[in-house]
């Protein structure tokens, strides 16, 4: 009897080593545990065995059952790993191949650069306020001391409605409304971007174009405050390192009034083509608020003093992006647009 | 202005380089666009003269000179040369074998039929000159005392630098050399040396030299100034004279003129030069022009004047336009033997409207609209008049009309040196104020506040702080100190339409559309390809009176032709997926031509095309439909917190007829999408379909709801039942919906289509329409009775009202 408890398990051991699938170990198990198992069969048989036996060989046939029953289960688990591992294996895919992406969308080069001049100055407490485009003649012009027939109007050559309204040659206007409404409290820190308008057309002139207005008025305001914040401004806009020249010029409604220049973001001021070999690119108009026009809006031009600037946003995107025609701005080419991607 | 690097330092000391003098003009507001040496350097041009000169042997038409060089040569060169004229003692350039030509050409010795040539004779074009019209005949012929074998550059004066002044349009006084050399001697210290005038005026008057001026619209002409010169001999200014009108870049004509365009770009101040005989009655009248009167220019051609124009006129008629241009019966020719000269000073504006109503704009009418100093007419004159004389041209008469018919009183200025540390922030000695107005000739007196006197040449400055401005300049911009702002600090803020506008750009960017910026104008054909009906109110736009083109000649009133315009492009350049918003303003207005300002309210476009992505290898394509334009909207409404929406059929004739829907958000109506009408899309040459939504954000803006607010997470659970429906075609989800709403209380808290069945399944006529609707009870969780009597309320109410039957 104990020998055939030991063969029957040498016998179930090779059989259970050797299966290959779970419902092979499932019908192993029937096939020497269940209910007509084999050693269910061998056990029945116990009852011929002399009464001294029994124990013994009960003992053992229960030892055999636990080892099989191990084995089994060990065997079980070998399959179910050994299937997963071959499904994974399956499963391997070709990471090299493209992902499927969302779709890129993104901002205008226009509104990123806007975006970046009006967090500098709100950072200094300007506010940002807005005019409208379509313009009389008294604010785009005589408010700001270009009486009709002042030669400064032919710098900017203008579209007309009719006699007294036009379309704004530049977003200064809004200076003049802005200190209209607040005199004479002070202080007034705005700025105003905005399209404005005037007759050229080539490939650094557009009809339509974009300006950024910025105005101070307080007590005390100086062309060195003038020079302190725009430098400031610039060197946010275009590095730490980036060359700052103030040198005079003419507008109307400034006195005195400067151009702001900084080093070629091209050739860093060595002399190249972008900047006529002169090394320093034109960059932002400025002075101090003239008094006729602080007058004009309210002020009493002894009490206060103020500064007022103005610049391109197409020169700036222009010239931070590289870009080398000012007509792609508006072609709005897709793959023009896409080379601005960062939402 | 053009200034020539050699003259200028004539007129004042100068130890700066050209392109140190260019910075430093540049810094103190005088902008320096370009610094170049005049003329090349051409080694192996030198000065010869002719010898000998024989007809060629072997060939009729060419000529051998021998050709003195003096030290350039050991010995005469022969030089075989087809030039018709020179002659034996002529003095021309000759660039010897080796010598590079202005343009790269190389000069070799060379065998013409047999003969030896040892050089070329230049004409003035091959030097890379502009010819005067005697250079034109030929050969370049120098002077008779010109020097033999000096190099060609020094003899022309072309060793020279030219600086480019673009000046700012209050500097009509740096439109001159005298001019500049002020600048620079404000800026070193050093002294001018002006060019010396005899006065020569006497009162001694001969017949010959009779002549009256009446000013008659003095307005228009603060000062007239004459001076006469007889026996006059036209004939080619000296070289010297050519060249410095050449660095200027202008051009030599003759000795008379020349030396009007001489003076004018030494001091400033143009002149005319009539001939005297041609000035019938011996009388200038300075008037308007009359009614109906005509002239005809030195250029040929008649021009109409109207009567604002300022003529200079003799008693039978006008024989020039005042400060513009002279007229052809008083020109001066090869015969004339009396000039008149004359140098006066015009309204600024007056020669501005008429230079541009003629279209003629000169150097001359450019000065008299920046302002010519009315101090300095009979100075120009006279210096222009000596010139003539000195040059061999006439004989200056010693009389001088000069007729001013007002004082001219100078501006004087009341300057408190603090005043200018209160404007620039840094303190400048009063001493060195003072030095720096008084070398721009200011005359500075006092010494509280000063009283200043500005010199007649600067009309630009007017008030104290165009004091300051001049003293800081000469002072130096870059001394002067930055500072921060300071004071009272602001709260930044922007407005309320730029949040709203900056949001929606974020989020639109994020889900994937590229924003465009197109024109605020374009063509009125617009309204036709958008197929609107002739008194459609989006016809009503603002014209330009003064467009580039017609194409972009109105005011837009809809942004609906920019979006098509940029799709149609963008899939002409075969970008075939597209996604765009735009956010600009529209121009609209009541009341048409404009009487007060528009009303400029911005709108938002979206523009879809193509595919929903890009294609992917392992992705179905998706192509874009109303649907996902809807989305867009519903998903930004929802996102910007706008109230409740409701999308109904549009009629918009620039839509397909049924694929369009009006946006309603709290009934108001704030917008329209759809796919585009194919005519639409037609005539902007697009066959694919197009997707658009324009929305008004003034309106919308007003549909933002406040504040966000926590609401309770549902602490109950919720029971889902699903309903499938078939109703007429005809009936719209949103009247399903409606139904379900109204039926389902409180109760029902959300409802989802989630199939929309159309065929063969189902009888002709009729739609299936799939919905999930889910209940919930806050305060308690639902029994199945409950929720049953709910959804069989739902049942019957859809059954009465819309003829639903459940679909089982």
């Amino acid at each position: 009897m104990q020998e055939k408890l030991k063969a029957l398990e040498g016998e179930a051991r090779g059989a259970i080593e050797e299966a290959a699938s779970l419902e092979e170990v499932e019908g192993l198990r029937v096939r020497y545990l269940g209910r007509k198992g084999k050693l269910t069969l061998i056990l029945r048989a116990m009852k011929d065995l002399p009464a001294a036996e029994r124990p013994v060989v009960g003992k053992l046939a229960n030892e055999i059952r636990a080892r099989l029953e191990d084995l089994l289960q060990e065997r079980r688990s070998a399959l179910v790993e050994s299937q997963k591992e071959e499904r994974l294996e399956k499963e391997r895919i070709d990471v090299t191949m493209p992902g499927a992406r969302p779709r890129m969308g993104n901002k205008h080069p226009l509104t990123l650069v806007l975006e970046e001049i009006k967090e500098v100055f709100m950072g200094l407490g300007f506010s940002v306020v807005e005019g409208p485009e379509i313009e009389s003649d008294y604010y785009n012009f005589e408010a700001l001391n270009l009486p009709p027939n002042h030669p400064a109007r032919d710098m900017q050559d203008s579209f007309y409605i009719t006699e007294e309204i036009l379309l704004r040659t530049h977003t200064s206007p809004v200076q003049a409304r802005t200190m209209e409404r607040t005199a004479p409290k002070v202080p007034v820190r705005i700025i105003c971007p905005g399209k404005v308008y005037r007759r050229d057309a080539d490939s650094t002139h557009s009809p339509m174009f974009h300006q950024v207005e910025g105005l101070v008025v307080d007590k005390n305001v100086t062309l060195g405050h003038l020079k302190g914040v725009l430098t400031l401004f610039v060197r946010e806009l275009f590095g730490a390192d980036r060359k700052v020249r103030f040198r005079p010029s003419y507008f109307p409604f400034t006195e005195p009034s400067a151009e702001v220049d900084i080093s070629c973001v091209i050739c860093g001021g060595r002399g190249c083509r972008v900047c006529s070999q002169t090394g320093w690119l034109e960059i932002l108009g400025s002075g101090l608020v003239h008094p006729r026009v602080l007058a004009m809006s309210g002020y009493d031009p002894d009490q206060v003093s103020g500064f007022a600037f103005g610049m391109g946003v197409e020169r700036i995107a222009m010239l931070k992006y590289g870009v080398d025609d000012i007509r792609l701005f508006f072609e709005n080419d897709l793959r023009f647009l896409e080379q601005f991607g960062r939402g | 202005m053009k200034i020539s690097y050699n003259w200028l330092k004539e007129l004042v000391p100068l130890e700066w380089s050209p392109a140190q003098l260019a910075d430093r003009l540049t810094m103190a507001g005088l902008e320096v666009d370009a610094v170049y040496p005049l003329g090349e350097d051409m080694p192996g041009i030198v000065t010869g003269r002719i010898t000998a000169l024989e007809k060629h042997p072997g060939a009729d038409n060419l000529y051998v000179a021998q050709v003195d060089v003096a030290g350039a040569a050991p010995a005469p060169l022969q030089v075989v040369t087809g030039a018709q004229n020179i002659k034996v003692g002529s003095r021309i350039p000759l660039a010897l074998p080796g010598a590079v030509l202005p343009g790269g050409r190389e000069i070799r010795e060379a065998e013409f039929k047999g003969i030896i040539s040892q050089g070329m004779m230049c004409s003035a074009e091959e030097l890379g000159l502009e010819p005067s019209p005697a250079d034109e005949e030929g050969i370049m012929l120098l002077p008779p005392d010109t020097p033999l074998g000096e190099p060609i550059a020094q003899v022309l004066g072309l060793d020279d630098y030219v600086l480019e002044l673009d000046l700012t349009p209050n500097r009509g006084d740096c439109l001159s050399m005298v001019g500049v050399a002020r600048e620079v001697a404000a800026l070193t210290g050093a002294k001018l040396r002006l060019p010396e005038i005899p006065a020569g005026a006497s009162d001694a008057v001969s017949d010959e030299e009779e002549i009256r001026v009446t000013v008659a619209d003095p307005d228009l002409c603060p000062r007239y100034t004459v001076r006469l010169l007889t026996d006059i001999k036209i004939g080619p200014s000296p070289l010297w004279m050519q060249q410095r009108l050449r660095a200027a870049g202008m051009r030599p004509i003759n000795n008379m003129v020349d030396v009007t365009n001489y003076v004018m770009l030494e001091l400033g101040q143009p002149l005319h030069a009539f001939d005297r005989d041609l000035i019938r009655g011996g009388e200038i009248i300075v008037r308007r022009a009359e009614p109906g009167e005509k002239i005809v220019t030195l250029d040929g051609q008649e021009r109409n004047l109207s009567e604002d124009m300022l003529v200079i006129a003799d008693p039978e008629g006008a024989v020039g336009i005042a400060g513009v241009m002279g007229g052809a019966n008083s020109e001066i020719t090869p015969s004339t033997r009396r000039v008149l000269l004359e140098s006066a000073c015009f309204d600024n504006i007056s020669i501005r409207k008429t230079a541009r109503a003629l279209g003629l704009r000169s150097e001359a009418s450019n000065r008299f609209e920046k302002g010519v100093d009315p101090r300095g007419t009979l100075q120009a004159a006279s210096r222009a008049a000596y010139l003539m004389e000195e040059m061999g041209a006439g004989r200056v008469l010693p009389l001088v009309v000069d007729v001013c018919p007002r004082e001219i009183t100078p501006v004087q200025i009341s300057f408190k040196p603090e005043r200018a540390e209160e404007l620039l922030g840094t303190k400048i000695p009063t001493e060195e104020i003072k030095d720096i107005l008084t070398r721009l000739e200011f005359k500075v007196e006092g010494t509280g506040p000063f009283l200043v006197t500005v010199p007649t040449f600067r009309p630009d400055v007017e008030l104290e702080c165009d004091l300051v401005e001049e003293v800081a300049r000469i002072y130096g911009y870059d001394r002067i100190e930055g500072a921060m702002l300071q004071g009272i600090l602001t709260a930044a803020e922007k407005f309320a339409g730029q949040k709203l506008e900056d949001r929606i750009k974020d989020l639109l960017a994020g889900w994937g559309l590229s924003e465009i910026v197109t024109y605020s104008f374009y063509s009125p054909k617009a309204f036709d390809y958008l197929r609107l009906p002739a008194d459609h109110s989006l016809r009503r736009c603002i014209p330009l009176q003064n467009p580039l083109s017609e194409v972009q000649s109105v005011m837009r009133t809809t942004l609906l032709p920019n979006m098509i315009e940029t799709l149609a492009t963008n899939l002409k350049h075969k970008n075939t997926d597209l996604a765009f918003f735009e956010i600009g303003r529209t121009y609209l207005t009541a009341q048409l031509p404009l009487e007060d300002l528009p009303q400029e309210p911005p709108f938002l476009a979206l523009g879809l095309a193509g595919r929903v992505r890009e294609s992917h290898w392992n992705r179905a394509d998706e192509p874009v439909d109303f649907f996902i334009l809807k989305g867009l909207v519903e998903a930004l409404a929802e996102e910007l917190g706008l109230g409740s929406l409701a999308f109904v059929p549009g009629e918009h004739p620039s839509f397909h007829p049924g694929r369009q829907a009006v946006l309603l958000v709290d009934g108001i109506e704030l917008g329209i999408l759809g796919e585009v009408h194919p005519d639409v899309a037609a005539a902007w040459d697009v066959e694919e379909r197009l997707y658009l939504a324009e929305i008004d954000l003034e309106a919308l803006a007003g549909k933002v709801k406040g504040e966000l607010r926590y609401r309770q997470l549902p602490r109950f659970p919720a029971v889902v039942r699903d309903l499938a429906i078939l109703v007429d075609e005809g009936v719209t989800a949103a009247q399903v919906e409606g139904v379900i709403a109204a039926a389902g209380g409180e109760l029902l808290v959300e409802v989802e289509l989630f199939d929309q069945y159309q065929g063969k399944q189902i009888p002709a006529g009729k739609r299936s329409l799939a919905y999930s609707l889910v209940y919930r009870a806050p305060d308690r969780t639902l029994t199945d009775e409950e929720v049953a009597e709910v959804h069989s309320r739902i049942i019957e109410a859809l059954a009465a009202k819309l003829g639903a039957v459940l679909r089982q």
